[in-house]
């Protein structure tokens, strides 16, 4: 009995011990070099990896120059209130506007589609007798001044967040009319949490000025948007040129010419090193300030979101700091717009000034009120000046910093077709946004990991390498997504020990749940500690839940992707990153 | 007369510190070390120039340590804010300062304005 009772004891031994040999488990790991012993004695043994790297032989085929980059159709951005119709007795007008204030998803974004959809029940109509009727595009401002700069669209009137993309339309020839200067005010400012702020002011007035001090002394992490498409992110960089240009004291705009001086670029070069996120979106910077309050306790937003972030516990008693131009959301018409739209538009914008709508609009808090009574908002620029701030941005945004990123791309069978091809286009166009002398490199997975383009400087041979290899990727077999990662990771480690003070990220687009290899939980703390910031794309019917936890391992956040925006997102991944 | 005698030694007694108090006091005052607040403008300056302000501070640093000087304060201050360092910096600690933006000679004038022992340590 005793003998039989030992024997099934051994076997449930044994059946355990199996069992953890044959999940794979790695051991614990608590730091950077933990983590890359792990992952080289562990982990990667246990991956078979395709090795089809790109010869360069195939890759002189492949051109780096006329890389087209298209901008999106119009259709792709919604559209609210009105919609074209071929009735005689309509006057339609369509505006393009910016997202913070047309976007209707949103409570505190939705103003313009609010007092549109009043205006239109109002049914208002032209000398002729034409019923006036409004619609509102919502796309981000960069992208509408695009538009419009290069004529894909013609909208009867825009209004952006600010002034700063009317003087960028205007120098690239595009005459506008103004019809109102102001439909709404709006102040762009900086969220300064409780804690930086006791810690580094206490109880003084933090003015733009004292915030900017303490950021380029290397006091204070903060978090941006995209200068190319935003306007709080061109906004601020516009404010930081000609603050540190020393423009405050005789009030002129900034120029070409400040923008090579060793002061602004000393200032701009301290402000990047600080710079912990650019964000795409300020939802996103919001995101990574919620989770990580110490290492983000500055971001950009704008007064009406910050009216409800302050409705939030983590935010509650944040304070804003605003900077730079008043997001007064100008409204301009165009050579094209017909004199019945400008009628119409005359009477929207007197519609929407009226008390009743400027209600609708989150109040002005009393810092910008302070703010705007100073009189010390910078004056409006040429275009061509904020064209060369953004390229200037462009080049220098890393301060001297190397940025090493590995694209690892799901090629799952799933992928096939629409999907696959919408990311190929994407990475094509994206690769054009890579600044010279930083690190890419590229591995697909579908079975198994596929090394296809090894992480390398980029210079024009490793783009046509890059291109050849976005080309060759074919959709096949299941997800091994997390043996990609590891794969991937191993290379960027292998970077960071050469390069400590490089920054990495893994790039990481899935269409499907991992279903082969290395599972989540195994492989967490690799990532955590690897020092390497992971940027998933979710790009399909995915495990969202577990993408969060990878992205919020590191200061980052999911996006979501889809065959329609997949390409603007990965250029603006990569405009912001690389 | 023993009481007499004895208020009169302690009278003696007693000038004769009182005497030397003074004395001390008068030598602290005429013999003190000169007090100093340093004035450090981190406006944009190329590193090998900074390195030589570093050095300026860095005999200020030392006459302090031997008490030939007394530096009440450093004020470090660019174009946009000015923020007093505490407790007194030591050069390595001013040469790992970085630099940036214009000069500002309006802050610089106030800043002087408001210590009049102020001296200006700038870009060499």
């Amino acid at each position: 009995m005793k003998k039989s009772f030992l024997s099934f004891c051994f076997l449930v031994g044994l059946c355990f011990s199996l069992l953890w040999a044959c999940s794979g488990n790695v051991s614990n790991v608590n730091s950077f070099e933990q983590a890359t012993q792990v992952l080289q004695n562990d982990v990667l043994p246990k991956i078979s990896v395709t090795n089809n790297v790109v010869s360069d032989q195939v890759a002189q085929n492949y051109s780096v120059k006329n890389i087209v980059d298209p901008l999106p159709p119009i259709d792709k951005y919604p559209l609210y209130g009105a919609s074209p119709t071929n009735d005689p007795n309509i006057s339609y007008i369509e505006i393009f506007t910016s997202p913070d204030k047309g976007n209707a998803e949103k409570e505190d974004e939705r103003w313009l589609v609010d007092v549109a959809e009043k205006f239109n029940a109002e049914n208002l109509k032209t000398e002729s007798g034409k019923k006036i009727q409004v619609g509102i595009r919502n796309l981000p401002s960069g992208i509408s001044q695009r538009m419009i700069a290069e004529k894909v669209a013609k909208p009867a009137a825009y209004t952006p967040s600010n002034q700063l993309w009317i003087a960028m339309l205007k120098s690239a020839g595009v005459e506008t009319k103004e019809i109102t200067p102001e439909l709404v005010p709006n102040q762009p400012g900086i969220l300064l949490s409780q804690k930086a702020k006791q810690d580094n002011f206490g109880s003084e007035e933090v003015t733009f000025d004292k915030l900017l001090d303490a950021i380029v002394a290397g006091k204070l992490a903060v978090g941006y948007t995209n200068p190319y498409t935003s306007s709080s992110g061109l906004n601020l960089l516009y404010t930081i040129f000609w603050r540190a240009a020393g423009h405050q004291t005789d009030g002129k705009p900034l120029t070409v010419s400040d923008l090579e001086s060793p002061q602004v670029n000393s200032l701009f070069k301290q402000f990047q090193k600080q710079v912990l996120v650019t964000g795409l979106t300020t939802l996103e910077l919001k995101d990574v300030a919620v989770r990580n309050p110490e290492k983000l306790p500055a971001f950009v937003t704008e007064n009406f979101s910050y009216v409800s972030l302050k409705k939030s516990p983590e935010f509650a008693q944040s304070t804003f700091i605003p900077f730079g131009l008043t997001h007064n959301s100008p409204l301009v018409a165009f050579k094209w717009t017909t004199p019945e739209q400008e009628q119409g538009l005359e009477k929207f914008a007197k519609f929407a000034q009226s008390s009743a709508m400027q209600k609708l609009a989150p109040p002005l808090g009393k810092e910008v009120i302070d703010y705007l009574q100073k009189k010390q908002v910078p004056p409006i620029p040429k275009g061509d000046v904020l064209t060369t701030a953004q390229t200037f941005w462009k080049q220098q945004k890393d301060a001297g910093q190397t940025v090493y990123l590995m694209t690892v791309i799901d090629t799952s069978g799933s992928m096939e077709g629409t999907p696959l091809n919408a990311v190929k286009e994407g990475l094509r166009i994206a690769s054009s946004e890579i600044n010279a002398g930083n690190y890419v490199g590229l591995v697909s997975y579908g079975d198994q990991p596929i090394d296809l383009v090894p992480l390398a400087p980029f210079d024009q041979m490793q783009h046509k390498r890059f291109l050849a290899a976005v080309d060759s990727l074919q959709a096949n077999g299941s997800t091994a997504m997390y043996d990609g990662v590891m794969v991937g990771l191993s290379k960027l480690i292998e970077q960071k020990k050469a390069n400590p003070n490089g920054k990495f990220y893994l790039l990481l687009l899935t269409d499907g749940q991992t279903n082969r290899g290395f599972k989540f939980d195994q492989i967490k703390n690799i990532i955590e500690y690897s020092g390497v910031r992971v940027y998933p794309i979710a790009y399909g019917e995915v495990n969202q839940d577990e993408l969060s936890a990878i992205a919020a391992l590191r200061e980052s956040t999911v996006k979501t992707g889809n065959p329609e925006n997949v390409r603007e997102l990965l250029k603006g991944l990569f405009q912001v990153n690389l | 007369m023993q009481k007499s005698l004895n208020r009169t030694l302690m009278t003696i007694i007693g000038t004769g510190w009182l005497v030397f108090l003074i004395s001390g006091l008068i030598i602290v005052k005429v013999f003190a070390a000169s007090e100093i607040t340093l004035l450090i403008d981190r406006s944009y300056c190329p590193p090998n120039q900074w390195q030589k302000m570093v050095e300026t501070y860095r005999d200020f640093y030392i006459q302090n340590q031997e008490k030939k000087i007394k530096i009440t304060s450093v004020i470090v201050f660019s174009d946009l804010a000015e923020e007093t360092l505490t407790p007194l910096p030591t050069p390595e600690e001013i040469s790992r300062i970085n630099t940036y933006g214009k000069t500002n000679p309006n802050r610089q004038k106030e800043l002087q304005k408001k210590s009049s022992s102020g001296k200006i340590l700038s870009c060499e």
